[in-house]
């Protein structure tokens, strides 16, 4: 997605006012010249430099605040954009209570179906596979501590 | 949308059944997860594996080290005190338990935990270059106290890290304002170390074993070592009250803990086993090779021992300008 | 018995030789895995040297450590995931080189180069190792200050497109380093009350969501029409690789000395090491319009740079005790364990130990070469999966990978967060390496200014005080000047044809 020049000048603005007005409150060390506020601040400053020259220049390419790319406005790309992003919000939200392997298989399944066009069967196969390899690989063989969540009863 | 709701009866269902499992089930009957709040390698690191892998015989499960890193400690401590108490996730608590509230970064202290076990104490020793013109701790003292504040620069660890707090600690037994030495924080020993001998700082308390390569290189010497009693490998570096009558010890420590009221039949297991740990060959072994010191304390003087450190400490703290909690 | 001979009857040892080929096997595939870095492997291997002689212990983790730097480079030019930071430097020239149908010319070119930049290390680290960590130990947080905006500068160099937008991919990348507890006065900054942000951001899960989850998310908006070019099979690994070490047979020199250099820094390795050197190459190169566009210049330059630093970072490690890089950090306590105590009683009680590890170091290299070749000829094919599949899977990669670097989710938000921000970023003409750039750098920067500060009582002038500090500045400044002078006389337009044509 295409988003002008001035637009992101402008975030940088906002984000050079946020951190000045934390780095105010950054304690100072005694007898120190530079304290913990110096580098966010200077930090700061550039981002307010690079804004005001994006919004200037930016402002004169004329170019409209957003738009979007030719392949993305194929019907249902932006709902797969968010489907993949929303499917790494669920892993979180469902890691410990439902464990690795099952929200995994979740996962993979649900997009390769997607990607794929509907061929559910075989989403299904790449999903369960997918999960247990990478599940043997990390938490057998690396020693991550991926949770099992009610397979723990069972399998460890 | 189908397909989640009929995954979240499911997931509910297991779970019943699982807890209703765990009810009858005697401890441990599942994996053990321990927390380390610092990075893997670090003597805290491997001191946790080999007690992992020594409780793992002890219980018959598995004992899964896992490295929660950040924060000078505050995170892994916190992931320690918020996990569930149901004693399969216990961890190695560090001296900066008592160090870390009263520098407002965090509200934990020793009082969140359900003590198992101190194991070990490193005390510091104070550092300096090989050809430096202090040959005993009484010189070096003497050049702080005639000197103006901030003259003189150690470094060793972090901003309010426990070589920072030992040394504010030696000079005021020493009747000297703690905050007359400049402390320049690092990363670590080794790096406060480096710095002192390119000569970025005068001296470095920080525990004998960090600094036992570079003083067998003829580096770096010790004046002394802030413990009531001098460490076997290094027998001909005094105490400073041996060598200045100063009574003060400090150390670096290490011990096992869990989050607060952790389940008693867990407690009752995990103590004995850990106490049979510490009498064992193979980390009596490990922490000699490591040159590290070996205490053992039980639960209720350990818990003892962390409050009166944390008043120490405190009382330190307030005195080099660190402490910002009361 | 010599010493020499009997540290190579040590080495060629039946169970060592085996150690080492499993350990260059598990190191190939953390490498290869994006989030799994080579600090990593040597913290996994810890507990299995827990049972080992010293020297298969050492020779475990220099042999995984090796290759899984140069399995890095694997995913990176297959599918723009750098497998670990230190290839993230030239990861935008591998991958295009494989999109042009070359994926054997340049993963043989990463091996190739990263053996001869291994060798060349060990050779240095055999040789010229108790002169090195003498100079090693002359460096403070001045001298260190310099070389870190040093490293800043290279930013500069390898940034593509308009100088604005790579400044501000550099500037978030060093906002993003302040997040957390500050170093040196103990201020929580940026923290919003959170306990993991207390304890900073790390850069894994940031590279990981810039570099794969921006990857994603194009591909997911784009055309996804497959390109055929990538499945063509064009030669083997090694064919043409000899031509290329005679045309850049200088390149690989200076970037083999850069990288032991870089690597005996104590606190600087193989990632920065890959940057700058990553970034002189574009600097001297003949053709630097073509860095960053599929040219392998880069690739031989960084790829030799990354792995003769890994030898180098064992210099002050195995003279003084004091940790080049995280991955000696880890190893100077495996060397304690192992009673081969480092420092220089190590060379005069047991000479044969320390040859010993010197050999390893060679063998490691070698031993690369076919286990690499095994390695490629297996995920070459991860390009004849079809992208439906393989991009679920590589996603599931990621967040396993983000989640494994401190095992918490917080890793998998910073990964979320940061993919889509990097989206943005490139798809508006910002580059990414940049931001990476400065994460790596930020706290360095920071630290030894303060530092420095605290020890100076804020006099400025420190910096040029201690000889070599004064020379470092003065490099750095000069280099400044330079581009400040040449960015004056070039002027390249803010808005590209290329983007202004689209919107």
């Amino acid at each position: 997605m295409r988003v002008a020049d001035w637009v992101f000048g402008l975030i940088l603005l906002i984000g050079a006012g946020l951190i000045f007005q934390q780095a105010a409150g950054f304690a100072d060390m005694p007898g120190q010249d530079y304290g913990p506020a110096f580098v966010p601040s200077l930090i700061a400053t550039g981002f307010t430099i690079c804004g005001l020259v994006l919004i200037f220049t930016g402002i004169r390419a004329r170019a409209p605040a957003f738009g979007l790319d030719p392949a993305a406005r194929a019907p249902g790309r932006i709902f797969d954009a968010l489907l993949t992003l929303g499917s790494v919000v669920f892993l979180m939200l469902v890691w410990d209570v439902l464990g690795f392997l099952i929200s995994s298989t979740i996962v993979l399944t649900v997009l390769s179906a997607r990607y794929w066009g509907g061929k559910i069967p075989q989403a299904l196969l790449v999903g369960v596979i997918g999960s247990v390899v990478i599940d043997w690989l990390f938490r057998k063989l690396l020693l991550v501590p991926l949770p099992l969540g009610p397979l723990s009863r069972w399998m460890w | 949308m189908i397909r989640r709701g009929a995954l979240a009866v499911l997931a509910t269902t297991m779970l019943t059944l699982g807890t209703l499992g765990a009810a009858e089930a005697a401890y441990p009957e599942r994996p053990i997860t321990m927390i380390v709040p610092w990075g893997a390698g670090g003597g805290t690191d491997a001191t946790a594996r080999i007690v992992a892998s020594e409780l793992e015989k002890e219980l018959g499960v598995p004992v899964n080290v896992v490295n929660r890193t950040g924060g000078s400690g505050v995170v892994g401590h916190s992931a320690i005190a918020t996990a569930q108490p149901d004693g399969y996730t216990i961890g190695i608590i560090t001296s900066e338990i008592g160090i870390m509230h009263w520098q407002g970064l965090t509200e934990l202290s020793g009082e969140d935990y359900t003590p198992l076990a101190l194991m070990n104490d490193d005390p510091p020793a104070l550092n300096v270059p090989a050809d430096a013109k202090w040959n005993t701790v009484g010189e070096l003292l003497e050049d702080i106290r005639n000197s103006e504040p901030g003259t003189f620069k150690a470094s060793g660890t972090g901003q309010g890290g426990i070589w920072h707090v030992g040394l504010g600690g030696l000079l005021k037994a020493a009747g000297i304002p703690a905050d007359k030495v400049q402390w320049i924080p690092s990363q670590g020993a080794a790096a406060g170390l480096q710095d002192m001998l390119s000569g970025g700082v005068d001296f470095a308390p920080c525990s004998i074993p960090e600094a036992k390569a570079l003083i067998d290189a003829g580096r770096v010497k010790s004046l002394a070592v802030m413990a009531d009693e001098r460490n076997p490998a290094f027998p001909d570096v005094p105490t400073v009250k041996e060598a200045e009558g100063i009574d003060f010890s400090v150390g670096s420590w290490r011990g096992f803990a869990g989050p607060l009221n952790m389940d008693q039949e867990a407690v009752d297991k995990l103590v004995p086993a850990m106490k049979k740990i510490y009498d064992s060959a193979a980390y009596q072994d490990f922490m000699s090779g490591r040159g590290f010191g070996t205490v053992y304390l039980p639960p209720e003087e350990f818990k003892a021992f962390m409050a009166e450190r944390d008043e120490m400490f405190g009382g330190i703290m307030k005195d080099i300008g660190l402490a910002k909690a009361e | 018995m010599d010493p020499i001979l009997q540290a190579f009857w040590i080495v060629i040892d039946p169970y060592n030789l085996t150690v080492m080929t499993l350990a260059g096997l598990f190191g190939m595939f953390v490498g290869a895995m994006p989030g799994l870095t080579a600090t990593m492997a040597t913290a996994l291997l810890i507990p299995v040297t827990f049972f080992m002689p010293p020297v298969p212990a050492v020779a475990a983790i220099v042999t995984a450590t090796a290759m899984a730097i140069f399995a890095g480079d694997i995913p990176g030019a297959l599918i723009r995931i750098p497998g670990t930071p230190s290839s993230a430097a030239y990861v935008a020239d591998s991958y295009k080189l494989t999109q042009k149908g070359q994926a054997e010319l340049v993963l043989g070119c990463c091996l190739v180069f990263s053996a001869i930049g291994g060798i060349f290390g060990s050779l240095a680290l055999a040789f010229a190792a108790p002169a090195l960590a003498e100079i090693s130990l002359r460096f403070s947080s001045f001298e260190f200050f310099w070389i870190a905006i040093f490293g800043l500068t290279c930013a500069i160099f390898i940034s593509t497109g308009h100088p604005i937008k790579g400044l501000v991919s550099v500037l978030l990348g060093l906002f993003i380093a302040t997040v957390g507890i500050d170093p040196t006065a103990g201020q929580p900054r940026f923290t919003m009350g959170s306990v993991e942000l207390l304890g900073g951001i790390d850069f894994i899960p940031v590279m990981i969501g810039m570099f794969a989850i921006s990857e994603l998310l194009r591909w997911v908006l784009g055309t996804r029409k497959v390109e055929s070019l990538q499945t063509k099979q064009l030669g083997s690994v090694f064919r043409g690789q000899w031509a290329l070490f005679l045309k850049y047979k200088w390149n690989t020199l200076r970037s083999s000395v850069l990288g032991v250099m870089i690597g005996f820094l104590p606190g600087a390795g193989s990632d920065i090491a890959a940057w700058v050197t990553y970034a002189i190459s574009k600097k001297f190169s003949k053709e630097p319009e073509k860095f960053g566009t599929g040219h392998i210049e880069g690739v031989v330059d960084a790829g030799a740079a990354n792995n003769s630093s890994l030898s180098g970072a064992w210099v002050p490690a195995l003279v003084f005790g004091i940790p080049g890089d995280s991955i000696t950090a880890i190893v100077i306590g495996v060397l304690y364990m192992k009673g081969l105590n480092p420092g220089p009683t190590l060379m005069l009680d047991q000479p044969e130990m320390l040859y010993a590890i010197f050999i390893v170091f060679m063998i490691a290299n070698i031993v690369m070469l076919p286990l690499g070749w095994v390695a490629i000829k297996t995920f070459r094919h991860v390009l004849k999966v079809p992208r439906e599949v393989l991009m679920p899977l590589i996603l599931m990669a990621c967040v396993v990978g983000s989640f494994a670097m401190n095992n918490t989710l917080f890793g998998v938000g910073i990964m979320l967060t940061m993919g889509i921000i990097a989206y943005f970023m490139e798809e508006n003409g910002f580059p990414i390496a940049p931001t990476i750039l400065g994460l790596v750098l930020g706290g360095l920067v920071e630290n030894n200014f303060m530092t420095s500060m605290m020890k100076a009582d804020g006099n400025l002038l420190a910096f040029f005080e201690r000889p070599i500090s004064a020379v470092l500045g003065v490099i750095v400044i000069a280099a400044w000047i330079w581009l400040i002078w040449s960015m004056i006389r070039a002027k390249p337009p803010l808005v590209t044809d290329e983007e202004a044509s689209v919107t």
